[in-house]
Parts: structure tokens; sequence; C-alpha cells
């Protein structure tokens, strides 16, 4: 197995007068589930976006094995990014957005034949069900040939069948991938995830004990009693 | 290849705003020139390349900025999508401008 390693270092990014990320490090392996929390607005899907280069800061330092990329979106096999809102063109059927970013006919038959998926080839995006999209999202980009998948709020308004299929998937492509993942429901990425990273203040600090969830203000303690 | 396919995708969805935008300003033209098919052309032309294109950006970042991530996945900037759309827009006006030439003659 290639291993490949991801370091998101020395960010910084302000709105206005709001310092909201302070020198923040991340790094992800191939193999790996790295677990991002962290309260509404305190730039989880901005630190995403960072890394996959599509947001810009005065000071990042984005390294794949050891080599820096400004904007990892734009070099092929690097890096993709599951955003928080649907992204797909929805006047398109789901049969022609695979043939659209596919050209491997083994890659094309591949999702095509999905169980979960062949059923809903011949609709488009906005006739799938929240968790029908979100699952036909995620299995797009798995295809791709990335090193390392961002995944900002996977699980979001999604039931939990849906929880635990995304959950498998992602256990299955481990072999080949390494995985950064964001989501409110924060126990369903602490059940995935190998480490825990928790935003806070502008800072990331990683969790050993899930009570220090509760003492930096997370979640309340009441859920460890 | 498929990174065309994905430039014409794009350009077809702006296209769904530029399009009437730019027939309603061509009609207008036509109607105040004095030779109406070629004030339909020149207004058309000019709507298409500034004003409607415009609009058009305005409008899908309003409505679809999501869909972005969709060409950044495939390792497409929002600048290329927005150049490569402009250009296959200054194509249709050069064959615009064909056959204008054409009526002119």
């Amino acid at each position: 197995m290639p291993e490949n390693k991801l370091e998101a270092d020395s960010i910084l990014y302000h709105i206005g007068n709001r310092q909201l990320l302070t020198d923040i490090y991340l790094s992800c392996k191939t193999g790996e589930i790295v677990g991002l929390l962290g309260r509404n607005g305190c730039g989880k899907t901005t630190l995403l976006k960072i890394i996959f280069g599509t947001l810009y800061t005065d000071n990042k330092h984005i390294r794949v094995n050891g080599k820096v990329y400004q904007q990892p979106y734009k070099y092929k096999n690097l890096v993709a990014y599951l955003p928080q809102h649907d992204f797909l063109p929805k006047n398109v059927k789901l049969e022609k957005l695979i043939e659209l970013y596919f050209d491997e006919p083994a890659k094309r038959e591949s999702i095509k034949t999905h169980e979960r998926v062949k059923h809903h080839l011949g609709k488009c995006a906005d006739e799938l069900s929240k968790g029908e999209l979100r699952y036909f999202e995620l299995l797009l980009l798995l295809q791709k040939d990335v090193m390392f998948l961002l995944l900002d709020e996977p699980f979001s308004g999604i039931g939990p069948i849906y929880v635990e299929q995304i959950q498998e998937l992602l256990q299955a492509h481990l072999g080949t991938k390494g995985f950064i993942i964001t989501d409110h429901n924060y126990s369903s990425v602490v059940q995935v995830s190998h480490r825990v990273i928790l935003l806070t203040d502008g800072c990331a600090k990683p969790i050993k004990h899930l009570e220090e969830l509760a003492e930096y203000g997370y979640i309340p303690a009441a859920a460890f009693s | 290849m498929h990174q065309l396919k994905l430039y014409l995708l794009f350009h077809k969805n702006l296209l769904r705003f530029n399009l009437p935008f730019s027939l309603v300003v061509g009609v207008m033209g036509g109607a105040i020139a004095d030779n109406s098919l070629v004030g339909v052309i020149n207004s058309f032309s000019l709507s298409l390349l500034t004003g409607s294109f415009i609009l058009s950006v305005y409008f899908y970042e309003q409505r679809y900025q999501d869909q972005y991530y969709f060409y950044h996945n495939a390792g497409i900037s929002k600048v290329a999508l927005l150049a490569g759309s402009y250009l296959l827009n200054v194509a249709v006006v050069i064959l615009l401008f064909f056959l204008k030439l054409y009526v002119y003659a």
C-alpha cells in the first residue's frame, strides 16, 4: 500500500478583525480517517476549502508527500472535496454525470452497477432523496484516483441507515485514501475516525479522550454522566 | 476529453441565463436599427459578450454556487470555466460576424 501524507501547516485566516484560524497544523495519512470537530462558525469548512485550494488565505503551507501545493485541487490525483451542500448539476441524469466524470469504462461500470445506484441512473440529482444523493456524491468522489478526500458534513440530514453505509464505504477505501471528515453528528465522526481534532478558538487541539470534548465546551458535560 | 465535456456543460448552464437576455436585447436592437437583421446580430453579439454574460455569471453564482465544486473536483478552476465559456461566446459572435458579412454582400 503506497503511503501518502497530507500536511496543512501554518494556516492563518481572518474575517475582518476576527482571527478565525490561528497557525493551524493538520495532517492525514493514507489509511487514516481524521475527524475534525468544532462549533458552528469555528472555521471547519473554511479550513477544508483552504486545504482543497479554493479559498485564498494570506498564509498556508499545504504539502503532499513533502511537496508544496498552492491549489492542490488543480493537480491530478491529489485531493477531492465533498462540500457541505449538494454539488451535482441538477439537470443532468446520474448516468450522464458518471460518463462526464470518468473516461475509464471500468470505473463507469463500477458505479453504474453499484447496488444502491443502478436503479437511479435515469434520474437527475434533484430526484434523489438526501441520503441517496449524498451516497452517490461520495461514491463518485471515491472512484477518483485521489490520495485524500475532504468530507464536509457527509452525515448531515441523512438517516441512520445511510450514515452506516457511508461509514462502511469509507472503511472500504482506506487502503488507497486518507480522509479528513467534519460533521456536527459528532458521534458518527468519532465512531469512524482514527484521530479526532477539535477546532476551538482558532486552534486545532488533538483529542485524546472524549471527555476533553466536554472540557473544551464542545459537548455538554452531561453527555458523559 | 472529459474536461472539454465539463466545460461545455458549464457553458450550457450559463447559456440558460445568457441566451434569453441576449435575445431580448437583440430583438430590441433589431427594432431600432435600419437593417433589422444586422441590428439583431449586433445587439445580440454585444449583449452575449458583455451585460448578459455578466448577468448570467451573477445568477449562476446566486443559484448554483455549490456546483462549482463539481468542476473543481475535476481540476477545473472558476476562472478557467468562465474564460472557457466566454471564449465559446466569442466563437459564436465570430460566426455571427461572418453571417453579417454575408447579409451585407
